[in-house]
């Protein structure tokens, strides 16, 4: 979750609380682009009676801009509609949900497709169904073959899927967000006349939780301004990527229990780009309101772009450890250019490119052009690797320690080659790196959901 | 419960309102105002006080919001839109049904 619980109000609406955007060319299906969207952070396997799903009063929309100016060209919208078909019980399910129209399962969700582009609303499909959650070997005896089937084929070999997945996200949230601790190098933070940390590992805090996911794959043409690229330099060679959900903007609880009035427009609630931009690039005050714009208006908030407080933080935190990016004052173009432009030609290399123009936009940038990594390096481009991140996002890029070094001054040499990045940026990583991870090699990639009869394990809680 | 026009509405039982900022919330239609703009999602509209005759009834949730009682602005959510209107009888009459506590 680069992106969960990280504006005030949001925090308290899971169901529209994007947590997680990934785009990438597809690596199983040539000529395909898969985007997912997640929403519902922190899920934790085991529920019930009551089991985590999408929202029935909230528009999810992924959204693509093509034309270099970071509007919405093209939008892919999903509505969610719930049944329960068994309304005496106070069950899930009432027995083995073996078919996703089993009779046995009470709460059913379903969802709707729409593409919307030049004007014009395609319905791709109707009332799909979403997997149920993973429950456990009695409820949901097969899960992995039930929730392959709820992978939907759509016109225009497109292939959708809205459901429970296992969170691929990897960070150390525990530890990064107790000022700045990286388990790591916890031995050189400053702990302000606190008893002094000892580096340990990394622990991933979104281990075993699940989240809930809206996955697409369609054709690269479906995607650009004319026909699919092979040229990564060409004009319409990337594309800009955000969800966003959406809520009517009036709602009037009912005495009796029954579901709310909702009327009006819909009113953007929550939007997500790039991994980590409003989490920890855009101050408290503006968070809400940063989640209620659209990305071309992201001029406004370059600022905290331009002069990230995590930055100046960095040598207070780990004082000594960062004395070259404590003594540079210059605007942080390097951040600006991934996060807000994209990188132009020639930066990174002549052929490399992920700029869509000079609107400043936080949107993820994927250049279609330039083919999957046969062996990907998670640490993206600033690894080597430029299929990955901040050339879109694939399930297994390490964003956290890709943003912290760069941050931390890593990319400020791509701009600025007087600039001799710190040493320590080297050890900047909170000591995760996606080991564990259990994947799909096929769309939707993000692993079956962890079940709650699984999860917690009776060895976690051993005394 | 019975459509409500712009006549009854203040003799609907479970329709409240309270000061500036208020949101009264009608199961039924709202008479008297006239259509939003096509393609717009917001239009700001002047209505006379007066009415002429029946209007056609929503088939959804109505809500009202006065926005500035002074200004007799009030919004109204219906479908996917809103509209605001100016309508200094209307908007008094909705604050002080909502007093009514």
């Amino acid at each position: 979750m680069s992106s969960h619980r990280e504006a005030p109000e949001i925090s308290k609406d899971p169901v529209a609380d994007s947590t997680d955007l990934y785009a990438f060319v597809s690596p199983e299906n040539p000529g395909m682009v898969t985007i997912i969207a997640n929403y519902v952070p922190l899920e934790g396997p085991a529920a019930g009676p009551n089991f985590y799903e999408f929202g029935e009063d909230v528009l999810y929309d992924i959204n693509v801009s093509n034309a270099g100016n970071a509007e919405a060209d093209i939008t892919y919208r999903f509505r969610f509609t719930s049944e329960v078909t068994v309304p005496g019980t106070f069950l899930y399910n009432v027995g083995p949900i073996e078919s996703l129209d089993s009779k046995y399962w009470n709460r059913k969700q379903f969802f709707s497709v729409e593409r919307v582009a030049g004007g014009k609303v395609e319905t791709l499909a109707r009332k799909l169904p979403c997997p149920p959650c993973n429950i456990g070997p009695l409820s949901t005896p097969d899960y992995p073959k039930l929730a392959g089937k709820a992978v939907h084929a759509l016109p225009g070999r497109r292939r959708v899927f809205a459901g429970q997945r296992a969170d691929a996200f990897y960070v150390d949230l525990g530890a990064i967000f107790d000022l700045g601790d990286l388990r790591p190098i916890a031995n050189l933070h400053n702990t302000f006349g606190l008893p002094a940390l000892k580096a340990t590992k990394g622990v991933n805090t979104t281990r075993f939780l699940n989240v809930h996911s809206i996955a697409i794959e369609v054709p690269i043409a479906d995607l650009t301004a004319g026909p699919a690229p092979s040229d990564p330099t060409a004009k319409n060679a990337v594309i800009g990527v955000w969800t966003t959900a959406s809520r009517q903007r009036a709602r009037v609880l009912r005495a009796n229990g029954e579901p709310s009035i909702t009327t009006g427009p819909w009113t953007q609630v929550s939007r997500l780009g790039n991994p980590l931009v409003n989490e920890v690039l855009v101050p408290m005050a503006k968070k809400d309101y940063w989640n209620s714009q659209p990305p071309s208006g992201d001029s406004r908030f370059a600022g905290g772009i331009a002069m990230p407080e995590l930055a100046g933080l960095l040598n207070v935190l780990y004082p000594g450890a960062f004395p070259n990016l404590a003594a540079y004052s210059k605007p942080r173009a390097d951040l600006e250019a991934i996060l807000l432009t994209g990188i132009p030609p020639g930066v990174v290399g002549p052929s490399f490119s992920t700029f869509t123009g000079t609107t400043q936009a936080d949107m993820l940038r994927l250049n279609v052009a330039i083919e999957p990594a046969a062996k990907p390096n998670a640490l993206g481009v600033v690894g080597g690797d430029v299929a990955g991140f901040p050339n879109g996002r694939r399930v297994t890029d390490d964003v956290v320690s890709i943003e912290l070094a760069a941050v931390a001054g890593a990319t400020i040499p791509l701009v600025d080659k007087s600039f001799t990045p710190d040493k320590a940026i080297a050890a900047v990583s909170d000591g995760l790196d996606g080991t564990g991870l259990e994947l799909l090699h096929d769309f939707p990639y993000l692993g079956v959901p962890y079940s709650g009869y699984d999860y917690p394990t009776a060895a976690s809680q051993a005394g | 419960m019975e459509p409500v026009s712009r006549r009854t509405f203040f003799k609907q039982a479970g329709v409240t309102a309270a000061a500036v900022g208020a949101v009264a919330a009608i199961p039924g239609g709202m008479a008297g105002l006239a259509a939003p703009a096509a393609g717009a999602s917001t239009a700001r509209l002047e209505v006379a006080t007066s009415l002429g005759g029946d209007e056609p009834e929503s088939t959804g949730a109505v809500v009202a919001q006065v926005r500035d009682a002074a200004a007799g602005k009030i919004t109204v959510f219906s479908g996917e839109h809103e509209v605001t209107i100016t309508d200094h009888q209307l908007a008094a009459r909705l604050v002080r049904a909502g007093l009514r506590h």
